[in-house]
């Protein structure tokens, strides 16, 4: 099954490539659509350079800055919605808006207000981003299971001890699948933000080679930057998910963040 | 069940959850005119200001021209990837084999920024509808797929067998079983891929276009006019808000309509 | 407390296609599976009268649901056929269906969930669905919905929803096995009596013995791989589960059904 599986992972993978390349070859496209061998010579001298290095460090760390700010605010408001009938009215409207905001409006205003600085891909990161992570921590806190803490009352175990193992236990898988999200958000935010007020940063770097018209820039640095998000989403975010949680169904597909 | 309990609590308390929404919008328009007090003019213009300026672009025209452009290429981009969604989405529900072959694309396609897309598609087409276009529907189409997906495989097997003995045919069993049961899922697939067309069309056309509020909005930053960005901005969220609330949540009743019912019926 | 609602209803109401025959044909089965062949049975012949009410009985895995799954030609013998023939000797006969879970459309309502299954039936109005919702003692839940009723209830519009195609046999595969005893004890006394309204041959697939003797007119014993025990059931109608003739049969009927263990 798991071989097979795999079998059938690289029949996709090249059926992509081959499709790409005939495309590019066969049509005589490689000028406007690049061609997988031209894009992978020019991956590898990328790699080998190690300009990378920097630039994927710069939109790492603001990626995180954003996703720190994110976190608190929105683990905040959830908890304070979820416990609070008041703040649940008089804060829902923004949530509401928040969701469907476009990301390039916080990008643009927040390029306005900080300019040039690592404040502004944070900013509009966490702008976008909150409302997300809100709206999951306050459902997971509404749907508390209550059967439970009757349960708990029942046999008279202390009011710390349910907190810790009922109400703690039974939000914190909500907290984690909206942080992952937010997380997604996060980087894709990012990555807007740096194209349009930054010097440096894979989103720059897109933004740069596209004035160059250079479509092997462009994807040299999007298939970069694509490995390592998937590395970080499915080789570190879901193996964690699945240790902490695994007495829950896990998800298949997990970067959902949207743009 | 959970329901009603809420309906009859609300109906008694409702004076207080409308007071507790007044003031969050109070609240939320003291910040803004402190803000506007606080930072230069042009940074933070006050509430009225930015109504003023909004109102302006509408008087004069610009308004629709820009806003009609993101409206059509969104509308397009929207059903260009509810269209390849679908596909892949019913697809990946239909065998193991096709789930596994097109699992790569969905999660691949879920991790490529929008930027790099709409950098992409505009290499490729230019300043035409279809860069825009293009881009949100290679952005949005996994998000849909997924949702698709999951209503493919929540369809029941045994509702399939029934009306298999019963000799349905295939296009009944289609309009009465297969699409009410992945209704929910189906629109939650509509509703997120809607919600991110708009976001996606708006950063496209950063490059994409020459027209559109993403356009204007990039324009306005650029040329220092930042009250006429939040006028932009005020405007498009009220576009954003009558698509939601006069089309989207009908819709969403309607489709939910049985649930509903079945709800209300249990409070009697 | 059922006998009430039903009351209202004439059979005359109704008008059924009679029943039909069923007659199996050295049937049998065999699945190839990964481990290799399995033959649930084989050499089955039975001829089936119209009108009966049969219990098929045997243990859990002997092959009861694969038997009425090729009855009800949703798989295919290995060998052997199955033939239905009406009292004139035609043999283009309605099956219906009833299933362990009642199968509705949970978007559905009562009588849109019978509607569903009339699709060939240009006459159909839903007054056609209603009498048959009144016939199982449903006349006052027209227009609910599945989640707004008992499973009992449930039951009972998949009970409906067969009848209304007018099948001359009715297919049920351990229809009551989800429900408590009170409530299938309920169903099965109205079953009996909706069974004597209309002319129907039933084919009931079951592991309780108690079930299969309040039921039946007679009994199939299904285990390893053939029919071991073919019982008349001589008790009188309206039967007492608790009478001295209903507890003897029964004593005897368990020690045949133990019988094949030796
Ligand atoms: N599709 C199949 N492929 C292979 N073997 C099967 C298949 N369906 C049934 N069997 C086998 O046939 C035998 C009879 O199964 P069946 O479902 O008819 O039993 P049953 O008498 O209805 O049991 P129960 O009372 O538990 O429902 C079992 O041993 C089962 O493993
Ligand atoms: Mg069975």
């Amino acid at each position: 099954m798991y071989t097979n599986g795999k079998v059938i992972f690289l029949e996709s993978t090249v059926a992509l490539l081959v499709f790409w390349a005939l495309l590019a070859h066969g049509l005589a496209l490689t000028d406007t659509i690049s061609s997988p061998t031209l894009v992978f010579a020019s991956l590898v001298e990328l790699l080998l350079s190690g300009d990378w290095v920097v630039h994927m460090a710069d939109t790492m760390r603001r990626v995180i800055y954003g996703f720190v700010l994110t976190t608190i605010i929105g683990t905040v408001l959830g908890v304070v919605m979820g416990m609070s009938d008041f703040w649940e009215n008089a804060l829902q409207d923004y949530i509401t808006i928040g969701l469907a905001l476009p990301s390039l409006f916080a990008a643009i205003f927040a390029a306005m207000w900080f300019g040039l600085s690592d404040v502004t891909p944070m900013v509009a990161a966490a702008a976008i981003a909150f409302p997300f992570l809100t709206q999951n921590v306050y459902e997971g806190v509404k749907n508390v299971n209550y059967e439970l803490m009757e349960m708990s009352s029942a046999f008279d175990v202390s009011r710390n001890r349910a907190i810790r193992r009922v109400i703690f236990q039974s939000v914190l898988p909500e907290w984690f699948a909206g942080a992952r999200y937010s997380f997604a958000i996060c980087w894709k935010i990012t990555t807007l933000a740096e194209l349009v007020a930054a010097s440096s940063g894979i989103g720059y770097m897109i933004e740069f080679q596209m004035h160059k018209l250079s479509i092997t820039g462009v994807l040299t640095w999007t298939v970069l930057f694509t490995m390592v998000i998937l590395f970080v989403e499915y080789g570190i975010l879901q193996q964690i998910e699945k240790r902490v949680f695994a007495w829950r169904q896990s998800t298949e597909i997990g970067i959902m963040g949207g743009a | 069940m959970a329901t009603s309990d809420k309906t009859a609590i609300r109906g008694i308390r409702l004076p207080s959850s409308l007071t507790a929404r007044i003031f969050g919008i109070l609240v939320g328009l003291a910040a803004w005119m402190l803000l506007a007090a606080v930072f230069p003019n042009n940074l933070m213009p006050f509430p009225l200001e930015t109504l003023g300026l909004a109102w302006g672009l509408v008087e004069s025209g610009v308004a629709w021209r820009h806003l009609g452009a993101t409206l059509w290429r969104t509308l397009w981009g929207f059903v260009g990837s509810m269209i390849l969604g679908t596909a892949i989405g019913v697809l990946m529900g239909v065998n193991n084999y096709s789930r596994r072959f097109f699992t790569p694309y969905v999660v691949i396609g879920l991790s490529i920024p929008a930027i790099a897309w709409a950098a992409v598609t505009t290499l490729i087409f230019g300043f035409t509808l279809m860069g825009p276009v293009g881009a949100t529907v290679l952005t949005t189409f996994p998000y849909i797929a997924i949702n698709v997906w999951k209503g493919v495989e929540s369809i029941e097997n045994d509702l399939v067998d029934m009306s298999k003995a019963f000799d349905i045919t295939r296009p009944r069993m289609l309009a009465r079983l297969i699409i009410p049961s992945a209704a929910p899922f189906l629109f939650s697939g509509f509703r997120f891929g809607l919600a991110i067309s708009w976001k996606i069309v708006t950063i496209a056309e950063i490059f994409a276009a020459s027209s559109g509020v993403g356009y204007k909005l990039m324009q306005t930053y650029q040329l220092y006019q930042f009250e006429t960005a939040w006028a932009w901005a005020i405007l498009f969220i009220i576009v954003i808000l009558i698509v939601e609330y006069g089309f989207v949540k009908p819709l969403e009743r309607r489709v939910f309509e049985y649930r509903r019912d079945a709800d209300f019926a249990l409070l009697g | 407390m059922s006998t009430k609602q039903s009351e209202s209803v004439s059979a005359e109401s109704i008008d059924s296609q009679s029943a039909a025959s069923i007659h199996l044909e050295n049937l049998g089965k065999t699945f190839d599976t990964k481990e290799g062949t399995e033959e649930v049975f084989s050499g089955i012949d039975l001829d089936i009268e119209p009108g009966t009410f049969v219990c098929l009985l045997g243990k859990s895995g002997s092959g009861k649901s694969t038997m009425l799954n090729i009855v009800s030609n949703v798989l295919e013998p290995t060998e052997g056929r199955v033939v239905f023939r009406n009292r004139d000797g035609s043999e283009d006969v309605n099956l219906g269906h009833v299933f362990q879970s009642p199968r509705l459309l949970p978007w559905n309502t009562c009588v849109q969930n019978i509607e569903y299954v009339h699709e060939n039936n240009p006459d159909y109005e839903d007054s056609h669905a209603k009498r048959y919702l009144d016939l199982v003692g449903l006349k006052n839940h027209y227009n609910k919905y599945p989640t707004q009723l008992s499973g009992g209830q449930q039951q009972r519009v998949g009970i409906a929803r067969a009848l209304s195609i007018d099948p001359g046999v009715l297919l049920m595969d351990e229809p009551f096995s989800n429900l408590d005893e009170i409530t299938a004890e309920g169903l099965r006394e109205e079953l009996v009596r909706v069974w004597q309204k209309l002319d129907k041959t039933v084919f009931f697939v079951t592991h309780d013995m108690t079930e299969a003797i309040q039921l039946s007119d007679r009994i199939l014993m299904l285990g390893k791989g053939r029919i071991y025990g073919d019982l008349e059931n001589p008790l009188d109608r309206p039967r007492e589960l608790d009478s001295n003739e209903f507890l003897e049969f029964r004593q005897k009927a368990i020690r045949l059904f133990h019988s094949i263990e030796d």
